[in-house]
């Protein structure tokens, strides 16, 4: 009778303690894609300064753009060399120079670029929305012609 | 302050989240995988983070995002999106008979916008042509 229970409470322990090999595994699975995106919140202006010689972002009533980037994922942000896309028929561009300048703002505070001519670049790993203030100038020492002026500046994330 | 220092990071990763759903611009921006045919395809998606309507050009660029390539198709090449919408776009290119891969820029830009700052995002995509197999 004693060896008949024992292998009833062998039995029963072999069951409970097959329970938990038989148990299903729950898993959670996920992927984040690499997007980027890049919004102008705000166009920047261009304004004469005092002595003739610039027309910049920075200058009297002249006004920064504004670039809002969003990232997941490592993208690089590259910021071209800016180039003259309007400018009027009485203007002498032989000796300007065309310039950019940016600051990183929120999240992107640690971004800072002074004034240059050449094309810069910049890592960002996954950034919640930040905002990169961007200026240009023309500097030309023989002054401007009265006219409407406009540059450019390429921005991309990759 | 302390704990808002903490939360503080948390707290814009969530509020960004809903504008990664609703307005990337170009997701992925980074791409391979192989083909059995001299063609790679892949599915984008691009969106529209502007509060007005916006008409998009999606370029097929050389690997430096600088001149345009070809062999190359994209489906739709022009898409104008609602604000915070978000379309897919097939890409689909030829990868030369004589190479085993072809790496080829794809950006996205705005067809119209007027300032100073034109911006762009652009992405990387490889096809690899399984080996014994396309031509």
């Amino acid at each position: 009778m004693q060896k008949l229970l024992g292998i009833w409470l062998g039995l029963a322990c072999a069951l409970a303690c097959a329970e938990p090999a038989g148990a299903d595994s729950i898993n959670f699975t996920g992927s984040v894609l690499d997007s980027c995106t890049l919004q102008l919140a705000s166009s920047g202006t261009l304004a004469l300064s005092q002595d003739g010689t610039t027309m910049g972002s920075e200058e009297g009533s002249g006004q920064p753009a504004h670039l809002t980037i969003l990232s997941t994922g490592s993208h690089t942000i590259s910021v071209a060399a800016p180039s003259l896309v309007t400018s009027p028929s009485g203007y002498d561009p032989t000796s300007q120079q065309l310039e950019v300048a940016y600051q990183g703002l929120t999240l992107l505070s640690g971004v800072s670029q002074g004034y240059t001519s050449s094309p810069t670049s910049f890592s960002v790993n996954a950034l919640a929305l930040s905002t990169l203030a961007l200026n240009n100038r023309i500097v030309n020492p023989a002054g401007f012609a009265a006219g409407s002026y406009a540059t450019q500046t390429v921005v991309t994330c990759n | 302050m302390q704990l808002s220092r903490r939360l503080l990071p948390a707290l814009l990763l969530f509020l960004a989240l809903p504008a990664v759903a609703t307005a990337q611009s170009l997701a992925p921006t980074h791409g391979s995988g192989p083909t059995p045919t001299a063609i790679k395809g892949f599915r984008l998606t691009v969106g529209n983070p502007y509060r007005t309507a916006m008409t998009f050009l999606v370029l097929p660029m050389d690997v430096g995002f600088r001149h345009p390539v070809g062999d190359v198709e994209i489906l739709p090449p022009k898409l104008t999106l609602a604000p915070g919408f978000t379309r897919q776009v097939i890409l689909a290119f030829k990868i030369p008979q004589n190479s085993k891969e072809r790496t080829i820029g794809l950006c996205v830009q705005p067809e119209k916008l007027a300032g100073p700052v034109l911006p762009r995002v652009c992405g990387r995509y490889t096809g690899v042509r399984l080996a014994g197999v396309g031509g």
